[in-house]
Order: structure tokens, then C-alpha cells, then sequence
């Protein structure tokens, strides 16, 4: 048909052969994709060449034995939810087998079935495998720990830390890609000091690549193949997967084709990993080994894409492969397994084929709720018997730790074992809490009416020059109408912010005051129901401890004021606050603590004033806590009319809050030094909050405290750390010699921009726990902390130059983290094990190196008598000493027993000499004269060195003498005579 | 103590013994893994080195306020004979380079201000080629410091953890505190000496600065020629730059500003809604990404912009001095912390903070006369304080204080401007976390008033432009109606008046162009 003029003549519809759809697509295309399009996974074929040879990973190639050996070994456990897998290690810790399988949803079954599959391997060769040990990881691990008694049960991220550093020397970095998750493990000095995960999003996981590269019908084997032969790729932007998806549409419409969008997909996997789940602003900053891990490192694309953007941002990084990426979990496992066995000389594994033939049944019915509170947890329970008769429950579901038991008398354990627990592992951070709003001071009657009250006040001259001069005033009270009065007043005070640091002071303000005890009534500690009920009338949105102040204040008047009325509301706004740092430029609150009271009066007067509606009169006055005269005419000003009290009564009554304060102080030292001598006496490391005061709130730090104590480590809190420079001086000995600080509780060294009382006490305790071997530290900070910000750096500082093992909670909120909470809390609790493990082991080489010290001596000294008695005559010698030892020896011993302190070399830093001392018959390392005149003031000890060389040891005789003092010294202090 | 030696024999002596039991104890500890080398810990070692013969070859970097104020601040310090180079005013790029190298959870104006400093810096190391180690022997940074207790205060702190992770570690950062008087520690020798001279010089500049940008920001909006306002501007900046770094007349400067300034035409004539910023002192007063550019957009935008000065911040300084002393003054004894009297006169204290109140005072006004601004009244400290302190005590202390609240009450009850806009930085503690929720209260009480209160955080520019653009059309409306209102009582004699350096204070109104008819 030809064709009709009007299609002619617009030369439409024309076919003109394959030529210009050619050209477009090879040139056409990319140079309009191009614009928007970026590069390729790999340039050429060479760089390709290049790249696999170096990271492409070897086959594994398990090993064989000759027919008929006894294989020993070690098993490590993986069991995820999707996928479980198993490594069987030799004593040397090399991999001899390893079993991969897709879970199918009982982890039990699926471990025997991985358990069957390695044995198979080794039976397969005709040998016997000889199970040394069993260690798990995973989802699976508290299941297999219970029901095969495994040897060792860790934590993912411990696992794949020690995998990493099995094959690498100094790892930095380990990123660890998954089929469900991401992990970013961040290692300092051997130890994961942290790590991002990320579990719920599928943004840039394995399984998110494959499911993207079936898509196209490419099978995840070949996606890198696929994806290398891209020439560019489209600029996925990174995210959540929805949106991942959402642009490879819009590619795919744009024209992009198969390989460019796997290329594509590639490289915004580390994008994901780096900006999305870790959100590392400077990857640089992280150190320069880097280690990839996880299954998806099979995939060379992912891999090469990982490469490129790690040396983009940090040129000299070296980057490592893991050579078994899928197993690293097992692999820790496994090795974690044979660290503890060989530690403890046999292993707790039920056995292999116990294991394998164990059987079970798992219930989730009526019979296992827990009844113990309304929540009714549905619970599960896996029962399991072994061939040998062994059976074993676990359980899962609960909320809370009365869940894993079943009846009403194993409930009553479980409280007892917590009350031990407590006792033996206290919690100082809680009884801090606890102690700050109770009434534990009694004031001091105020003085009558026209007693006498002498103090030196200042006068000034007109010119302002200033005299201090001695007054005596007579004591004005006010009247007993008045008294009578104050008994009746009530006044709510919210239990928030600096209110945890000097409750005391308010509370025994008041109660000299005459206001009764019971009168004055303090918020609850935070809870989710109260934050919820009450956290509704802010408009701004500051960091937590700030913002719940408004639920605390909703709390007093809707619940405290209703079941008895309030006549007070007091919060005060705290502007200083007293430290016991020294030397420094101020000892400011956060302006958010201080402010924070107007923001609650602007909140609960805005629309509708809710104190005037529950009847009750908000007090917020502006108080100034480092400057007590003046904080006593801030007081008098808030309160002198209200509560209708004189000027002098303030005045007491402010200084006996103050003496309340110290009695506070006082108190938590005296059971921090308990906690810290056991410490140190039993070699064991104990945690020490570095926090805000209100972090001591369960509310605020929600209970993650009480976890290290469930495992066994006391945790101390700023406060409880004693403060007398002579105990310091222990730590700070170097410093103060090198003149670094002028006193043990200076920070000046380290932050001369001192001025927030709260951070500077942080920076100080994380300069104790630098010099402190028991003192391992938790650094809680709530999110959005303005004033904890500039610390972050400076207590990494200080930890990190000394490896002190601590944790992080930067961003805690209103809400209790969730389940990455308790894999921080589980690595952790790793490290301190380790940390423990270490103290104990230097302690024990301590007394091994004084024993062989001690030894040598003997032998010393025994080759010398040797010696002297060929050379002398050893019978004329003998009737000398004989003489001698007839005529000088008297030992009278003091009227009291005395104790000493422990050996001389486990002092941390004992400058003194040291000597040794035989008294009844017992060996002592005693420090010289100061602590001898400790022992026994007034008596003064003679040494007499020839003896030493006769008895081994140094004699000391004790003899009376006059008290006397000498002129040079002062009180205590000086070391030549008794004063 | 027992090192008796034995008769002169052939034997062991005790001081053999105890040599070798000490290599012997050594071995041990090396073999049991005791041999802990003493720690070494760390310290922040803050270098402060700067001599005098180092001046002539040291650049002092600066900035942090208006342009205009941080070009005269470095031309003001060249006349005191130190070599001086102000840093460009930050970008989101130094903003993300604060983000990167400056510790998490920071305020924007720490990241933008620290970001810009190591900005400069990774500038003159990868652009010009400078050594790492040249950079830190010739360079320094001088800026204010504070003693909290909001982040300002540890503003030092942050410079220097930024300049250790970007690889500058030794660079020198020093602080002149903003309430430490005119005499600040300088030793006999000290490179940087924080004397009268030193002071002095900055005040002028920064005075200089601030009438200047207050002039502009009353003329640029009614220009008839685009363009002609900033350009005198120029020609200003550089006429009294070379006034203050050649130590010449000042005065005589601003005269010649002044007939530059006089020459713009203009056309007041012009309804235009007055919006008054207030906020977090840097954000407010930084003329770049750290405020989107406020005072431009909304110039853009058809407002004219009512900006705060930066003396009214060095009088609330002082104000903070005095009002601190007078409250302590009748204590019956002294206490001993910062603020305590112990050991101080009071009476001298405040005697010497009112006579530099009322020296800034009477020094701004003759420079504001000097240059043609007329009607232009520093805040009454007092009377903020007084107005502001039931909703924000006055003793709350951190960024502007009760500033923010005291003067959104009088912007909305002096009638000064038909829109208020607060900027509070992201991640501000005293203007995010406590004055915004206290403002939220004020704003309840004279719902009539037309407030924003904007969150600065590098990004977000549009969501944040688009809701000052609604608040601006109804600004737009009430100054319409305010100008017709005006036009009423006119007496005809506004054209005559409309001139650049005419700017009337007409009791009842807040638009220029109101005032201008309604004026007597
Ligand atoms: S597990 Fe705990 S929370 Fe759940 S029902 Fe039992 S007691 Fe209640
Ligand atoms: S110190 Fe931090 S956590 Fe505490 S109120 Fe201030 S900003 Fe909030
Ligand atoms: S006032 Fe706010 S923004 Fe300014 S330095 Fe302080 S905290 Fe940062």
C-alpha cells in the first residue's frame, strides 16, 4: 500500500533501521542519563582484574583427617531467626567445618539439626568427633545455653568482635552485613566500645539486594557480575528501603537498565550503613582498619562499592574482608567457648549426641501467663529432656524478671536473691536517690527568742572600703501563732533536676522552719504512666529531664494535692549550684535546669492557670546555692511572708539545709568508700555513673543500672566517691609531683572552661576512673543535652588514653530503649568480665611476683651466710649473735591489735618505701612511719637492719616513749612525731 | 633505711642483695606482665603562646558579628598594630565542618562559628598550600569568652577539639572574657595584650558597625534605586575602615558617611510592614546561612527590618555587672563565689559599670548623630528587666536572658513593629529551651501581636521562609491599614520630609511610612 501523502510528508512512522536506536543507546542514552547518573562500580576490566584478586573471597575448603582419628573440637552456634549456622574450630582455633541452614523456626530443632550436620562431616571422613566445648550467639543463644548447658553464651557484637580480631591485628571498624541486619562495631583497645545496629529497617541489608536483583531475574551469585558491568549507575538516594524501591522505578522509567540500577543498588548500600544506621559525621575519626563482615560481602559489588566510599573518606584506610563473613558469629562463638573452658579446665556441654537426640516440647497456652501482675505476659516455655534424664525449662515472653519463675515460693527466691544481690552489689546510684528525699537530718532546734547570735558582718564606708567587724544580735522569732500556722502548710516539690543534688537542703529548710515532715511532699520518681498522664502542656520540646518536669507538676497537684491539699508548689530556679571541684570559673546550672520552672509557670498558667484552679500557690523563685547569705535574703524574699518567718529564722534555717547537705555527702562517701575497699580487696571492677544528679531517677536512666547489678558489679554515683585529698592523693599522686593540677579535685588540666557544675563533675569522676583499676564507667546523657555536649569529647579523651573500659548512653529519652538496650548492656557486660578477669589476673601475678621476691631473698641471704661462714668463724660469730640477741631485744607490743594495710605492692601508687615486719609471728608489709604511727600513735619503732640478716626479715621492736611534739609540724600531719 | 653493710669480707653485701633482688624483681614484673610503663594521661594543653616579637609575623583571625563589624574589628585591631584577618561570615559549609569535627549534640551558632575557624584553616592548608605546622606557628584566633552557663561560655572548649580531630592540634585560641573589664591578664610580654588600647579599639568599631547596619537596614528598603544603598554602604565600610586602622578622626569618618548616606534617594512613602528580629544574640545578629539569611529574605519580601545592635548586648553586659552588685550590696556579710562581694567594692564596681554604661551610651549617640541616625534608642536595661522578670527572672543568666522575653513585650506593647521574629538556634538551652516556652505564655496574652518564633538549623530554609511569608502578608495587611489610618491625620508635609536620613518617631504608629505622614 503506499503510503498516503499526509504520513509522507511528515515523515513519521518511518522505520529507518536499527542504526540511530543503536547510536542512542550507546551514546544517546548515557549522555542523557549521564548528567544525573553517577560513575560505575569499576572504571575497566583491569581495575576489575585488580579489585577480585585481592578481595574476592577464597572457597572454603573444610578440613580433612585420616580415616579413623578422634577429631577434638570446639562448636560454635549462630541461631538468627532467618538463618542458623554452625563452625566446628580445632584446639588452635581453626575453622575445620562449617554448616549453614535456613531456620525453620524452632531453634532447638534447628540446632540439632546443624549439631547432625557437623557430626556428618567429620563421620563422613570415617572419624570421631570429640566435642570440647559449645558456645552460642544469637537469637537462639539463652535457649541453648539453658537447655544444652553451653559453654559460653555471648552477645552478636562480642562474637563478631572476636571473630574480626582473630584474623585481623587492629581492627577499628567492623561492619557486618547480613541478610536481615547491619551491625557497625566500633572497637577500641580490643574491645567494642560501641556500635549502631540496625534490625528493623531492611535499608541496605542483604536481603534487601537480593530481593532487588530477582527483580531482574539475576540470581544474587551473579548480581556483582551483573552490576560490574555497568558503565554508570543511578544516584539512589539513601534510606529506607520504601524509598529505595520508589527510585528504581522512577530509574527504571528514566531508561536505566538491568546492571546499572545492581550498580546503582550497590553503591548505596554504604551510604545506608554509614549515614543511615551508623551516622558517623567523620568516618575518619573512627581509626583506619576497617573489617567487613556479614554474607553479603560475597557480593564483590557490595563489596567494591563499601572500598570505594571507605578510602574516599579515609584515604589510608586498610580494609579487610572477613575470610569467613557468613560465620563470623559462629566463629566468636566458638572461640568464646574454648577461651572459657580452657579457663576453667572442663566444659558444661551436655555432649554431642545428647544434644542431638535432646527432646523437647515448647507450650504457649493458658498454664504459661504470668500471673504475678495485670500485664498477664503470655509466656512460652521450652522443656527439654536429655538422654541422661537431664531436663531444663526456659522461658520467654516476660516482661520483667518475676516472669522466668513459675510458682508463688520461687517468686519469694527470687526477691530474696534480689535483696542479697542488692546488699552484696549495692546500687548507691539508687539509695542516692532514694536517700535525697528522705528525712534523715534532724535540725537543730531554732535558738529562742532573744538568744544571743555573734557573727562577723562587713561594714562599709561610703567610699565602700569594707571592715569586718564582730556583731551580737539578739535572736528574733516569730511568734507561736505563727508556729501553729507553719504546722499546717504543705508543700508539693517535684522530684526533677538539681532537686536530686539538694532536696535535702529544702526539706530540712522547711522542717526547721516548723513545717512537719509529712508536710512536705515530693513527686514520685518518673514512670512511663506518670510521663504520659502528665507530659501535655509544654509547647517547646528541650531534653527530657526538662520537659518531664511539667508530668512531676501535674503529678503534685492532680494526685499529692487531691488526697491532701497543698498550699505550696515550690520549684525553685536553682542558678549555681555548690561543687566540690576546686579552682573553678563558676559552678553554674544548665539555664535549661534553671529556667525550667518559668517554663513550667508559663505552661500552667498559659490558657488556664491549673494552680489557681487546684488552689495552690506556685513559688519559683530565683536561688543562688553557692552563695548562702545571699541565698538567704532569695529565701526570705520567697518565703519570709508566706510562711511568716523572721529574717534570724531564715537564716538558721538555711544553714541547717545546708548542714543537711553536707550530711548527705557524708553519708554516700561513707558507703562509696565501703563499696570501693571491697572493690579493691576482692579485684573486682565497679560501675561509676557518670551523670547528671536527675540521671539518678529510674525514670531517666531506666533501670539500666540495675542490670550491671544483676550482674554482679556495684555501681557508684559521683556523689559516693570519697572526697578527702589524702585518699586521692593515691591517684593523683603524679600529678600533683608534676604540678598537672593544684589539687586531686581539679579538672583544669583538662577543661579550663569549667564552669557547669554538673559536667565538671563528670570530667572530674572520669579522671578518677582513669587512675582507678576498680572503676569502670556508664556515661549517661539524655538527648538534646546542651551541656553534657562539650564533655563528650573530653571524657572519651581522658578514657580512652588509659583504656578504661566505659559505656555510652548519649541520647536516652523519654522512652526505654528497647532491645538494642540489652545487646549494649550484654557487650558490655563482656568487657567487664574481661576487665574483672584482668584485675584478678595482676593480682595474682602481684602476690606470685612478692613470693618470688621473698624467695630470692631467702636464697640470697642463705648464700651469704654460706658465704660469711666459710670465710669467718661461724662458731665465734654464732656466741656473738647469741650475746647480742640476749642483751637488745625487747618487743613489747602495743596495748591494742592493729591491722595493717595489704601488701606494699598492690598499692596503686605508693611513693613510700616499704618494710617488712615480723609481729607475733606474722608477716606484715607495713608502710613506713606514717601508717605505723597510725597503727599506734606514740610509739615509736626502732629497726635494727643487722638482724635483717639473720632472721630474713625485719625485726621491729616497739618501744614506749614519751607523746611529744616537735615544733615544725602541724596537726596530723607531721611524720616525726605523734602529733 | 636497712642498707648496713657488712664487714669489708668477700661475701654478698646487703647492697649486692638488694641490686640483685631489684633486677631480679624487674625480670618478674617483665615476665608477669607488671611492667606497666607509668600512664601517660591526657590533658588538654590549650596553648596560649603569643609573644611580642611574634606579632609582627602572627594573624589574628576574628569574626563572628556582622560583616560590617567584623571588617571594622579588623581594621580597628590593624591600627593597634596587630596583623588581622576576619573570617567570612559562616556558611552551611562551615556549618557541616562545625557538625564533623565538633563534639555531638552542640547549638548551631558553636558548629557554624567553630566550623568557620577550621573552615578558614582547611582553606589555607589544601588552597594555599600552607604547611600544617605554618598555619599553626602564623595564625591565632581571637574572640570573646564567657563564663557560661550556656554554651557560649565553651565555645573555647569546642574550637579546640575541632581543631585537634580537623588535625590542627596546637593552634591557638584566645580568649578575651566579655565581662572581664578592660584590664585582662596580659603578661609583660604577652603577644596579645587585652588593654584599654585593645578594648577601645574594638568598641569604636563595633559601634561604628552597628550604627552603620542600623542606618542601612532603615534605608535599603525604600530606595528608589536598587542597589544604591548597599553600594554607599561600601563606600561607609571603607571610609571608616581606613579611619580606625589609620587611627584617624572617627568622627570626621562618620560625617563623610553621612553625606554619603544622605545622598540615596528614597521613597518612604511606602507602607511596609516593620519587623522587628530579636532572638539568640549570634543568630540574630549573623547576616548568613546561621539565620537563612533573615534580614534579606525579608527585605526580599517587601519589610523593613528592625535589627538589634550589639551594643545593646555590651549594656546588658553591664547591666548584669550592676544589677548582680546592687543585690548583694546590703548583705550583712559577704560571700565568697563569683558573684559573693567578699573582698570587692562594691561601691567602686558600680560606679565604674555605670560610668561605661553611660560612656557607651553617650558614645553611641554621637556616632548615631554623626552618621544621621536619628531617633535611635538603646534598650532601658531596666525597663526590660523590670517588664520581663515574673515571666523570666532576671537572674537566669545564658544567652540573652530575659532579653528575648522583655523585648517581645515591648515590641508588641510600644507598638515598635508590626511583627516580631525570635530566632532561637537549634539546640539553643536558654532561648529554645526555656524563652520559647515563656514567650509562648506572652504571645497567649496579646494574641493581636503577629510572632514567630523560628528554629535556625541549617537546613529546613524553605519550610521556615514559607511560614515567615505568612506572617508577613498579615504584618503587610496592619501596616497597610496603620499607613491609611495615618494618612488621615496627615498635615500634608510628608514629601517634604522624605528624604534617607529623615526618619521620624511618631508616637502610636510602627511603620516608617505612617510615622512619616502622620509626624506633626
Ligand atoms: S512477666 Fe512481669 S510484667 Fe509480665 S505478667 Fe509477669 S510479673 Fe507482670
Ligand atoms: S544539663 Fe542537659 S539534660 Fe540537664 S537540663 Fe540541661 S540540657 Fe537538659
Ligand atoms: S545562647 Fe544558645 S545558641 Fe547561643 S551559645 Fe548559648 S546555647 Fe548556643
Amino acid at each position: 500500500m503506499p503510503p498516503s501523502t499526509a504520513c509522507t510528508s511528515q515523515s513519521i512512522g518511518v522505520y529507518r533501521g536499527l542504526a540511530d536506536l543503536e547510536t542512542f543507546i550507546l551514546h544517546g542514552r548515557a549522555a542523557r542519563l549521564g548528567a544525573s547518573a553517577g560513575p560505575p562500580l569499576v572504571r575497566d576490566a583491569d581495575e576489575l582484574a585488580a579489585f577480585a584478586e585481592k578481595y574476592r573471597i577464597p572457597p572454603f575448603k573444610a578440613a580433612t583427617f585420616a580415616p579413623g582419628s578422634n577429631v577434638r573440637g570446639y562448636i560454635g552456634l549462630d541461631g538468627g531467626s532467618t538463618s542458623s549456622k554452625a563452625v566446628l574450630i580445632d584446639e588452635n582455633g581453626d575453622i575445620l567445618c562449617k554448616q549453614y541452614m535456613l531456620s525453620k523456626g524452632n531453634p532447638i530443632a534447628d540446632t540439632k539439626e546443624l549439631l547432625t550436620l557437623l557430626k556428618n562431616d567429620i563421620a563422613q571422613q570415617g572419624c570421631t568427633l570429640d566435642v570440647l566445648g559449645f558456645g552460642a550467639t544469637g537469637y537462639a543463644a539463652d535457649v541453648l545455653e539453658e537447655s544444652l548447658a553451653a559453654d559460653a553464651n555471648i552477645v552478636e557484637t562480642v562474637a563478631h568482635g572476636m571473630a574480626s580480631t582473630r584474623f585481623f591485628d587492629k581492627v577499628d571498624v567492623i561492619c557486618d552485613i547480613g541478610g536481615q541486619d547491619i551491625k557497625v562495631l566500633f572497637v577500641t583497645h580490643g574491645q567494642i566500645s560501641s556500635f549502631r545496629l540496625s534490625n528493623q529497617c531492611s535499608a541496605g541489608n542483604g536481603m534487601l539486594l537480593q530481593a532487588m536483583a530477582a527483580q531482574f531475574g539475576v540470581s544474587v551469585k551473579d548480581y556483582a557480575d551483573v552490576a560490574f558491568g555497568a558503565k554508570l549507575s543511578p544516584k539512589f538516594s539513601y534510606g529506607c528501603a520504601v524509598f529505595l524501591d520508589t527510585d528504581r522505578v522512577t530509574f527504571q522509567k528514566e531508561g536505566f537498565s538491568r546492571e546499572e540500577l545492581l550498580a546503582g543498588l550497590a553503591l548505596v548500600l554504604p551510604k545506608n550503613v554509614w549515614q543511615y544506621v551508623a551516622q558517623v559525621p567523620r568516618m575518619a575519626a573512627l581509626g583506619r582498619t576497617f573489617v567487613l563482615q556479614g554474607g553479603t560481602q560475597y557480593n564483590l559489588a557490595a563489596v567494591k562499592a563499601q572500598h570505594d566510599y571507605i578510602l574516599e573518606r579515609v584515604p589510608d584506610a586498610v580494609i579487610h574482608v572477613h575470610p569467613h563473613p557468613g560465620e563470623a558469629g559462629a566463629l566468636g562463638a566458638a572461640l568464646e567457648a574454648r577461651r572459657v573452658v580452657l579457663q576453667r579446665g572442663k566444659s558444661t556441654f551436655i555432649g554431642l549426641d545428647a544434644a542431638i537426640d535432646l527432646s523437647f516440647t515448647s507450650r504457649n497456652d493458658a498454664d504459661t501467663v504470668c500471673h504475678f501482675c495485670p500485664n498477664h505476659c503470655k509466656r512460652t516455655f521450652i522443656d527439654t529432656k536429655a538422654a541422661s534424664g537431664r531436663t531444663s525449662r526456659y522461658i520467654s515472653g516476660f516482661s520483667c524478671e518475676n516472669g522466668t519463675v513459675e510458682s508463688k515460693e520461687k517468686l519469694k527466691e527470687l526477691a530474696q536473691r534480689r535483696k542479697q544481690l542488692k546488699a552484696k552489689y549495692p546500687n548507691l546510684v539508687d539509695y542516692e536517690s532514694k536517700l535525697a528525699f528522705q528525712s534523715f537530718y534532724k535540725p537543730a532546734p531554732l535558738p529562742e527568742a532573744g538568744a544571743p547570735l555573734t557573727r562577723e558582718e562587713t561594714r562599709r564606708n561610703w567610699l565602700g572600703t569594707a571592715k569586718k567587724v564582730s556583731v551580737t544580735r539578739r535572736m528574733q522569732r516569730s511568734s507561736a501563732e505563727d508556729h501553729a500556722f507553719r504546722q499546717t502548710i504543705r508543700i508539693g516539690i517535684p522530684r526533677v533536676l538539681n532537686l536530686y543534688s539538694t532536696a535535702p537542703l529544702w526539706r530540712v529548710f522547711f522542717e526547721t522552719l516548723g513545717i512537719p515532715s509529712a508536710n512536705i511532699v515530693f513527686s514520685d520518681a518518673t514512670t512511663p504512666e506518670m510521663w504520659s498522664e502528665g507530659g501535655k502542656y509544654g509547647s517547646i520540646d528541650p531534653c527530657f529531664p526538662s520537659k518531664v518536669t511539667q508530668a512531676h507538676i501535674h503529678h503534685l497537684l492532680h494526685h499529692k494535692s487531691r488526697e491532701k491539699q497543698l498550699n505550696y508548689l515550690f520549684f525553685p530556679c536553682i542558678t549555681h549550684l555548690p561543687t566540690f571541684v576546686s579552682g573553678v570559673m563558676d559552678s553554674t546550672s544548665c539555664p535549661i535546669v534553671a529556667g525550667a520552672p518559668k517554663v513550667i509557670r508559663a505552661a500552667f498558667t498559659k490558657e488556664v492557670d491549673f494552680f489557681a484552679r487546684a488552689g495552690v500557690e506556685y513559688v519559683d523563685a530565683a536561688v543562688t546555692l553557692t552563695e548562702p547569705n545571699y541565698l538567704v535574703k532569695q529565701l526570705f524574699e520567697a518565703w519570709g511572708e508566706k510562711l511568716r518567718v523572721t529574717h534570724d529564722e531564715c537564716e538558721f534555717a538555711v544553714n541547717q539545709g545546708f548542714e543537711a547537705l553536707k550530711r548527705f555527702d557524708a553519708e554516700m562517701q561513707r558507703k562509696g568508700s565501703e563499696v570501693l575497699a571491697q572493690l579493691e580487696d576482692e579485684n573486682r571492677p565497679g560501675l561509676l555513673l557518670l551523670g547528671r544528679p536527675y540521671h539518678n531517677d529510674p525514670g531517666l536512666n531506666h533501670g539500666v543500672l540495675d542490670e550491671f547489678q544483676a550482674l554482679g558489679y556495684p555501681v557508684l554515683s559521683i556523689r559516693s566517691i570519697p572526697k578527702e585529698p589524702e585518699w586521692l592523693e593515691r591517684f593523683f599522686a603524679d600529678d600533683l609531683r608534676r604540678g598537672m593540677v593544684d589539687s586531686p579535685l581539679s579538672t583544669s588540666d583538662v577543661w579550663p572552661e569549667n564552669y557547669s557544675a554538673n559536667s565538671v563533675q563528670k570530667v572530674w569522676a572520669a579522671k578518677l576512673a582513669a587512675r582507678h583499676p576498680n572503676l569502670v564507667v556508664l556515661d549517661l546523657s539524655s538527648f538534646k543535652c546542651g551541656h553534657d555536649a562539650p564533655t563528650y569529647g573530653l571524657i572519651d579523651h581522658i578514657l580512652s588514653a588509659t583504656a578504661t573500659p566505659a559505656m555510652n548512653l548519649h541520647d536516652i529519652d523519654a522512652n526505654k530503649p528497647g532491645g538494642s538496650i540489652l545487646i549494649r548492656v550484654k557487650t558490655y557486660a563482656h568487657t567487664l568480665k574481661l576487665h574483672e578477669e584482668k584485675l584478678k589476673q595482676a593480682a595474682a601475678n602481684r602476690s606470685e611476683l612478692e613470693q618470688r621476691v621473698a624467695e630470692k631473698r631467702r636464697e640470697l641471704l642463705a648464700l651469704q651466710r654460706e658465704q660469711l661462714a666459710r670465710e669467718a668463724d661461724i662458731q665465734l660469730m654464732n656466741e656473738a649473735y647469741q650475746a647480742y640477741l640476749e642483751a637488745d631485744i625487747t618487743v613489747e607490743l602495743p596495748d591494742r591489735d592493729f591491722t595493717f594495710d595489704a601488701m606494699g605492692d598492690t598499692q596503686p601508687h605508693s611513693a613510700r618505701e616499704t618494710a617488712l615486719a615480723l609481729v607475733n609471728g606474722h608477716r606484715f608489709v607495713i608502710e613506713e612511719q606514717t601508717d605505723l604511727q597510725q597503727i599506734q600513735g606514740g610509739q615509736q619503732i626502732t629497726l635494727n637492719p643487722n638482724l635483717l640478716a639473720s632472721l630474713n626479715l625485719l625485726e621491729i621492736g616497739l618501744k614506749k616513749t614519751q607523746q611529744t611534739s616537735c615544733s615544725s609540724c602541724t596537726p596530723h600531719s607531721c611524720p616525726t612525731c605523734a602529733h | 633505711m636497712h642498707t648496713a653493710q657488712l664487714p669489708n669480707l668477700r661475701s654478698l653485701t646487703h647492697a649486692d642483695i638488694e641490686k640483685e633482688l631489684r633486677e631480679f624483681e624487674a625480670k618478674e614484673r617483665a615476665r608477669l606482665g607488671l611492667d606497666s610503663k607509668p600512664v601517660e594521661h591526657w590533658r588538654d594543653t590549650n596553648p596560649q603562646d603569643f609573644v611580642k616579637a611574634d606579632r609582627s609575623s602572627t594573624t589574628l583571625l576574628c569574626g563572628g558579628l556582622t560583616r560590617a563589624q567584623d571588617m571594622l574589628i579588623g581594621a580597628a585591631l590593624r591600627g593597634v598594630g596587630y596583623r588581622v584577618q576576619p573570617l567570612e561570615v559562616p556558611d552551611n559549609d562551615a556549618l557541616r565542618i562545625g557538625k564533623e569535627f565538633g563534639n555531638r549534640g552542640q547549638c548551631n551558632p558553636t558548629y557554624f562559628t567553630v566550623g568557620n575557624l577550621v573552615k578558614h584553616l582547611i582553606h589555607l592548608r589544601d588552597e594555599q598550600g600552607m604547611s600544617t605546622e605554618q598555619i599553626i606557628r602564623s595564625h591565632v584566633f581571637v574572640t570573646a569568652g564567657a563564663c557560661g552557663p550556656c554554651r557560649f561560655g565553651t565555645y573555647a572548649t569546642e574550637y579546640r577539639k575541632a581543631l585537634r580531630d580537623a588535625g590542627f592540634d596546637g593552634f591557638r585560641v584566645l580568649l578575651f572574657q566579655q565581662k572581664g573589664g578592660l584590664k585582662q591578664a596580659t603578661g609583660e610580654n604577652n603577644g596579645l595584650e587585652f588593654n584599654p588600647k585593645f578594648f577601645f579599639a574594638l568598641i569604636k568599631a563595633v559601634m561604628a558597625g552597628d550604627v552603620l547596619n542600623a542606618i542601612g537596614y532603615r534605608i535599603r528598603p525604600y530606595e528608589i534605586e536598587p542597589g544604591s544603598t548597599n553600594r554607599v554602604l561600601e563606600d561607609c565600610k571603607r571610609t571608616l575602615a581606613e579611619a580606625l586602622q589609620h587611627r584617624r578622626n572617627i568622627p570626621l569618618a562618620l560625617w563623610r558617611c553621612r553625606r554619603l548616606l544622605k545622598s540615596i534617594p528614597v521613597n518612604r512613602l511606602q507602607a511596609k510592614p516593620k519587623v522587628s528580629i530579636i532572638g539568640e544574640f549570634w543568630a540574630m545578629t549573623t547576616e548568613g546561612d546561621g539565620n537563612y539569611k533573615l534580614q534579606q529574605f525579608l527585605e526580599s519580601e517587601g519589610a523593613e527590618v528592625d535589627v538589634q545592635v550589639v551594643t545593646a548586648w555590651l549594656l546588658y553586659m553591664l547591666w548584669q555587672g550592676m544589677w548582680d552588685t546592687k543585690q548583694r550590696m546590703t548583705l550583712p556579710q559577704d560571700d565568697e563565689a563569683n558573684g559573693g562581694l567578699d573582698g570587692k567594692n562594691p561601691r567602686r564596681k558600680l560606679l565604674t559599670l555605670w560610668s561605661a554604661d553611660k560612656a557607651m551610651r553617650g558614645l553611641f549617640g554621637f556616632y548615631a548623630r554623626l552618621i544621621g541616625l536619628r531617633h535611635y534608642k538603646l534598650p532601658d536595661m531596666d525597663e526590660i528587666a523590670t517588664i520581663s522578670h515574673q515571666h523570666y527572672d532576671v537572674a537566669l543568666r545564658g544567652g540573652e536572658g530575659h532579653m528575648e522575653v522583655g523585648k517581645l513585650i515591648q515590641s508588641v506593647t510600644h507598638k515598635k513593629a508590626h511583627m516580631v521574629i525570635s530566632v532561637k538556634p537549634f539546640g539553643c538551652m536558654p532561648s529554645s529551651g526555656v524563652s520559647d516556652g515563656v514567650q509562648s505564655l506572652i504571645t497567649t496574652k496579646y494574641p493581636a501581636a503577629i510572632f514567630s518564633a523560628i528554629e535556625t538549623t541549617g537546613d529546613g530554609a524553605a519550610n521556615v521562609k514559607s511560614r515567615i511569608q505568612m506572617d508577613l502578608f498579615k504584618a503587610k495587611q496592619v501596616a497597610q491599614v496603620e499607613f491609611e489610618a495615618a494618612k488621615a491625620t496627615s498635615r500634608g508635609n510628608a514629601e517634604k520630609h522624605n528624604h534617607a536620613l529623615v526618619y521620624p518617631h511618631t508616637h502610636g504608629f510602627a511603620g516608617t511610612a505612617a510615622r512619616l505622614v502622620a509626624q506633626p
